[in-house]
């Protein structure tokens, strides 16, 4: 099992979750993580826990951020350094997010971060009249 | 040209400073300014791979490297957003006689014993006290997180927390 932390700030990771459960019903092993609010210190505890817990399960996470170079991310990367394995991604967009959901148990995970990369970039179209 | 920008965050480089503060000042050129960094390759990587705006340079700089920076004639040539960790490194850069007359703080989060004195400035006794002698060397400090938000007088809300 691969799982997902929503690592965003303020409540855009809530709001991915439920606008999901909508589209495919309840899913297992993803949950939000909101830097807002907190100290970095406070930010990075909460979310080595969450790693650690799935550690233990013998989980691999992969923990997706809104924006490369922002506060998440450079959490996320800082922390992650313990937990081999684990994958940080930038640009959440939902179709990354469905392709994700519905990809991580029949696809290798080391062909899952290319796959989301190239999904989410599918799920961005333009259109507009002349 | 000069800095466009000298700003105290200890989140250094992120959202706010990159896509906030860079597209509303247009830099030539980002630098972040601390010794622990510089001196660490895996930190120094980990800043220099985390901007991805093609048209803005970025750099980590020692205080050292930077001063050696702002004599070159690259200097003189471009706008700069300067970015700290902490009033005390920018003390350091005065002593270093590094010219900056006006400092943004724009994030100092809570840390043990640090006293709120705005929603995302928290001080510790040494920010206090380095805030204080930037003060009485006449460089203005202005507190604003992000560019669109009202400007806060930090000397102001220092006196007014009793610090």
């Amino acid at each position: 099992m691969i799982s997902g932390i929503l690592f965003t700030h303020g409540t855009l990771g809530e709001a991915f979750l439920r606008t999901v459960r909508r589209i495919v019903g309840e899913t297992e092993g993803l949950q939000s993580l909101s830097s807002s609010a907190k100290s970095p210190r406070a930010l990075a505890d909460e979310l080595e826990k969450m790693l650690e817990a799935a550690d233990k399960k013998n989980e691999k996470v992969f923990i997706f951020v809104g924006l490369k170079g922002g506060n998440p991310w450079h959490v996320a990367r800082r922390i992650a350094r313990k937990f081999s394995g684990t994958v940080i991604i930038s640009g959440l967009n939902l179709p990354m997010l469905l392709s994700f959901i519905t990809k991580r148990d029949t696809h290798p995970i080391e062909a899952l971060p290319e796959i989301l990369q190239r999904d989410a970039v599918r799920g961005i179209d333009i259109w507009g009249e002349e | 040209m000069s800095f466009v920008l000298v700003r105290i965050d200890d989140r250094l480089i992120h959202g706010q400073v990159v896509v906030g503060w860079a597209r509303a000042l247009r830099p030539d050129r980002i630098v972040l300014c601390d010794d622990e960094i510089a001196a660490s390759d895996w930190e120094k990587d980990l800043y220099l791979n985390s901007y991805a705006d093609v048209d803005v340079a970025l750099d980590v700089f020692s205080t050292n490297e930077l001063v050696r920076y702002v004599q070159s004639p690259d200097f003189a040539k471009e706008k700069v957003l300067l970015v700290v960790a902490s009033p005390k490194v920018v003390w350091k850069l005065v002593e270093k006689g590094i010219p900056i007359k006006s400092v943004n703080v724009g994030g100092l989060h809570f840390k043990e014993k640090a006293k709120k004195i705005a929603p995302y400035i928290f001080v510790s006794e040494e920010d206090v006290l380095f805030l204080k002698k930037l003060s009485e060397r006449g460089i203005a400090l202005e507190g604003r997180d992000v560019p669109q938000a009202k400007a806060l007088d930090v000397m102001e809300l220092i006196r007014k927390a009793g610090l």
